[in-house]
């Protein structure tokens, strides 16, 4: 952590006005880059917004025959599709940094080649996971997961469906392989940035290694990994490749969670060449538009509840 | 349709290397919207313009509709057991696919086979499938939906873009139609020819009644001698009259004509009569390459041969006479009053 | 119990590693990398061996060079000009809200900053471009430039600033002499992390960048790219021939994907052997 030496000692050239200016014209790029994004996106579907207004998110029509855009259904696909990946994710991702912060201490040189792996996994693009989805899980999806789960638990409406492979469960399982490496980086920062004193407390009693972390550690970094599983979310709801080649694409209100759906990013990437008027093309970029808001939700309130659990060490993903 | 104009255009790039074609696959209504402003040469789309969009081209201009492909569609079904081809009529599949029959052994569809393959009919729920995107095929089809029931073409109608369908669920592309059928007993959905043509014997199809009341099961001979009867009998000369022109149900004179499939339709090239307008924003030797194209797809691109695409990808070659017909209309375009080719 | 949760975590990748190599491997060719893309072939007629079947990747290859490398020209000097404005003025409220802004761009769905740049460029120009592409491509990399710019420049201890400005040195040569060179492999680092990440970018190119099934015509034409063949072969039907050209690309982008962050690691160990020297 470095502090900057205040701008008045030393000689005050004209250069360092010019260098504050230009580099901070470009920290005001970056402000104006996300509102003009916010801008661009109101612009691009205003004529969207005034034919539809606030129906465009609660009705559940997409019918570009008879020029009807309402965006449901898609809300719909991308909630449950998220909540899928962080039911399955948080779990797993938490898990692994637990292992990386707490246990792997121990043995140096396997914490770091299984971190790096995990890290991995982060580093391979997502259309890359929708081809192997498409190409490899849905058939395993389709020919053996979906039907047991039908045949155990088609009794709730959530797998009471035909098994069809190209699903919202297959685009959540994609989802979760994805969200993994940011909860866990996350949360690894976070439970690193829990004070040592913690954990030697409970040793001192007598504690055993997952005592520990279920009684002292956790709850201290509840926050921060709080704000871990809300970056995930984050991340789900904005990723739209590995969503797009197995999630189905059906424009209606799904009925069970092994059935076909679609989620506000996929529509858009699917839609966009079919697209015939302007007033078509405005309510594409206004699906643009709700998922932007949605994103800045989301993205906001995690960074403030990382930012406030990490602030101390100042370490950020 | 964008396979096989992939396949076009690598072929052709083999036999002319210093000529470039680029295509975007945007659908018809940015491609119409295209020719319109000039963006694109040439124009290609599954359906004819449509009076409202006639009306949107620019003024004094003449935009030549050329055939330069064909298709038809099959009834595409998933029964166990079943090998014959079912016999459908264009009223019964509109009743399946608007969802009011929603059984294999409904007597209406029973009422249309033999009484050998109607005792096999499954008392089985309907699973129907449709295309989740727009297409030309699905113009086709549901045209034909259109043209045999009166409750389909009030509720539902016929485009080139995504329609409501009031049942089922979409699957993506021709293929994926064919995937969904593949993998779901009981189900039926409308699939391209080319597709049944390019993977034989994978997929059972139905026999559809054309309007001389015979039942035929689509190939590429009858779709094609669908698509000749429509050319023999008079193509529109006109810009506008091939809004209404369609060889789908159609009946001919020709007694010759009784076995043609009804669910046959061309594909069309869209190009401005005079490219050196303003509106075309072509040069010269643009145009040249453009027609030289579009002249090899008509004439060189249809068969089997080793330089050709259109029969080894499953789309019907153009009758004899529409390729005439579509080298006269290329004669007749011209840059600063000569013909181009 | 954490072990399992490791385990289950690592399968995906391995799986995932495995189907790619063993699918894409057979595509590989020294052709893969100077043709373009096939035509549609059928079953049979990938069986006769016909040249029209086989083909490669050449302008996605072409395609993705040329747009990242023009975003990672827009992208690297705004950057690293915000990270340096983030490290060496922390204090003010600029910093403090660009940087926030920062961090949530660099989470944020991809697809809407394709369509921001869909709306401003696309729908202006009429037509999908090379600069459309690299212009999104360049508003994702910048966050990562940024923030790494920031982090590595912090890491450089305050003695040497300080030591630098008593001995009358301006303070912005300061920054660019001293601190920046001494700061450089994490500037590498995040430049080389942000071009990985732009390489395998895909639904922004979708809306605006389109596909070409040449190498580049123009800045402003449609523009194939690497991920863009994976998609759109990927998901273009039951040829054959076009699901193993699609594989083929996955293997490639992986396989580049691998190279850079082998380098990243190799920039981060030389990282330590400049500010060894201080204490």
């Amino acid at each position: 952590m470095t502090a900057s030496p205040k701008g008045n000692r030393g000689s005050r050239s004209k250069g360092d006005l010019v260098l504050k200016v230009v580099v901070g014209a470009a920290a005001v790029g970056v402000i104006a880059i996300l509102v003009g994004l916010g801008i661009e996106l109101t612009s691009g579907s205003w004529l969207s917004i005034k034919t539809f207004g606030l129906g465009f998110i609660t009705g559940s029509t997409w019918d570009p025959y008879h020029d009807i855009f309402n965006v449901l259904p898609f809300i719909l696909g991308t909630l449950i599709t998220s909540a899928i990946a962080l039911l399955l994710g948080l779990p797993i991702g938490l898990g692994v940094a637990i292992f990386l912060s707490e246990r792997a201490g121990r043995t140096r040189g396997l914490g770091a080649a299984l971190g790096s792996l995990v890290e991995l996994l982060a580093a391979v693009p997502s259309v890359i996971y929708g081809l192997w989805g498409l190409l490899v899980l849905v058939p395993i999806m389709r020919e053996y997961i979906e039907p047991t789960l039908k045949t155990y638990l088609g009794f709730t409406q959530l797998f009471n469906a035909a098994p069809f492979g190209l699903d919202l469960l297959t685009a959540g399982v994609v989802l979760t392989i994805m969200i993994i490496p940011t909860i866990s980086a996350v949360s690894r920062d976070v439970l690193n940035a829990v004070p040592n004193s913690q954990r030697e407390a409970m040793y001192s009693l007598g504690a055993t290694d997952w005592e520990v972390t279920r009684k002292a550690v956790l709850p201290y970094a509840r926050s921060g990994i709080f704000g871990a599983t809300i970056l995930g979310l984050g991340r789900a709801v904005g990723e739209t490749m590995a969503v797009t080649f197995v999630v189905g694409n059906a424009t209606a209100i799904p009925t069970s969670i092994i059935s076909p759906g679609y989620t506000l990013t996929s529509l858009i990437v699917n839609q966009f060449g079919t697209t015939t008027d302007p007033l078509s093309d405005a309510a594409l970029v206004e699906v643009g538009l709700v998922l932007f808001m949605l994103a800045l939700v989301i993205n906001f309130f995690a960074r403030l509840l990382v930012w406030r659990m990490t602030r101390s060490t100042r370490f950020r993903v | 349709m964008y396979p096989l104009m992939q396949a076009w255009i690598n072929t052709f790039t083999y036999v002319q290397p210093n000529v470039e074609v680029s295509y975007s696959a945007v659908g018809s209504g940015k491609g119409i919207a295209g020719i319109t402003s000039g963006l694109y040469t040439i124009g290609e789309s599954d359906a004819p313009l449509s009076t409202a969009q006639y009306a949107g081209l620019p003024p004094g201009s003449t935009l030549l509709t050329i055939p330069i492909s064909d298709s038809g569609i099959i009834p595409a079904y998933n029964l166990p057991g079943i090998t014959a081809h079912l016999n459908f009529t264009g009223n019964i599949l509109a009743e399946i696919f608007y969802g009011s029959i929603t059984m294999w052994n409904d007597p209406r569809i029973a009422n249309l086979q033999s009484p050998s393959v109607a005792a096999q009919l499954p008392a089985h729920a309907i699973q129907v499938y449709h295309r989740s995107d727009g297409s030309g095929t699905m113009y086709g089809f549901t045209q034909f939906l259109s043209d045999s029931n009166s409750t389909w073409k009030a509720k539902v109608g016929f485009s080139t873009s995504t329609l409501p369908w009031p049942v089922g669920i979409g699957c993506l592309h021709n293929a994926g139609v064919a995937d969904c059928i593949a993998t779901t007993p009981y189900s039926i959905g409308p699939l391209e020819i080319a597709y049944e043509i390019a993977n034989p014997g994978q997929i059972n199809y139905g026999a559809v009644r054309n309007a001389y009341g015979n039942f035929i099961a689509a190939n590429l001979t009858n779709i094609s001698q669908a698509l000749s009867a429509g050319v023999r009998n008079g193509l529109p000369t006109t810009d506008p009259e091939w809004t209404s022109f369609s060889v789908i149900q159609a009946t001919f004179n020709d007694t010759s004509d009784k076995y043609i499939y009804p669910v046959s339709t061309f594909t069309y090239a869209l190009v401005y009569q005079d490219l050196s307008a303003s509106y075309a924003s072509t040069s010269q030797a643009q145009a040249l390459a453009a027609l030289t194209f579009l002249s090899w797809i008509v004439n060189n691109g249809q068969g089997t041969g080793p330089n050709s695409s259109g029969a080894t990808l499953g789309y019907p070659p153009l009758p004899s006479s529409a390729v005439t017909l579509d080298n006269t209309l290329l004669a007749t375009i011209t840059y600063n009053g000569t013909p181009v080719l | 119990m954490v072990i399992l949760a490791v385990v289950i975590a690592i399968i995906p990748l391995i799986l995932v590693v495995w189907d790619v190599v063993s699918q894409g491997l057979p595509a590989i060719t020294l052709n893969f990398f100077t043709h373009n893309p096939p035509s549609p072939c059928s079953q049979s007629q990938i069986a006769t061996g016909s040249a029209m079947c086989w083909g490669g990747i050449l302008n996605g290859i072409e395609g993705s060079l040329l747009m990242v490398g023009m975003a990672t020209l827009i992208a690297v000097p705004v950057g690293i000009g915000a990270g340096i404005y983030f490290s060496e003025w922390p204090e003010s409220r600029l910093s403090f809200l660009s940087s926030f802004t920062n961090d949530v761009l660099a989470e944020f769905p991809t697809i809407t900053i394709g369509l921001f740049i869909f709306v401003l460029i696309v729908e202006t120009t009429r037509t999908f471009s090379a600069v459309a592409g690299a212009t999104s491509l360049a508003i994702i990399m910048l966050p990562i430039v940024a923030r790494t710019t920031e982090e590595s420049l912090k890491l450089v201890p305050t003695t040497l600033r300080e030591a630098s400005m008593a001995l009358g040195i301006p303070r912005w040569k300061t920054i660019f002499r001293i601190v920046i060179s001494t700061g450089r492999s994490g500037l590498a680092t995040g430049i080389l992390l942000a071009i990985a990440r732009a390489a395998g970018e895909t639904a922004p190119l979708v809306v605006t960048a389109g596909y070409l099934n040449f190498p580049p015509t123009g800045l402003f034409q449609p523009t194939a790219s690497i991920p863009y063949i994976i998609y759109n072969f990927g998901t273009g039907g039951d040829y054959a021939n076009w699901t193993t050209t699609a594989w083929g690309a996955a293997l490639s982008l992986v396989v580049f994907m691998l190279i850079l962050n082998l380098s990243v690691k190799f920039f981060i160990g030389r990282k330590f052997a400049g500010v060894r020297a201080e204490i």
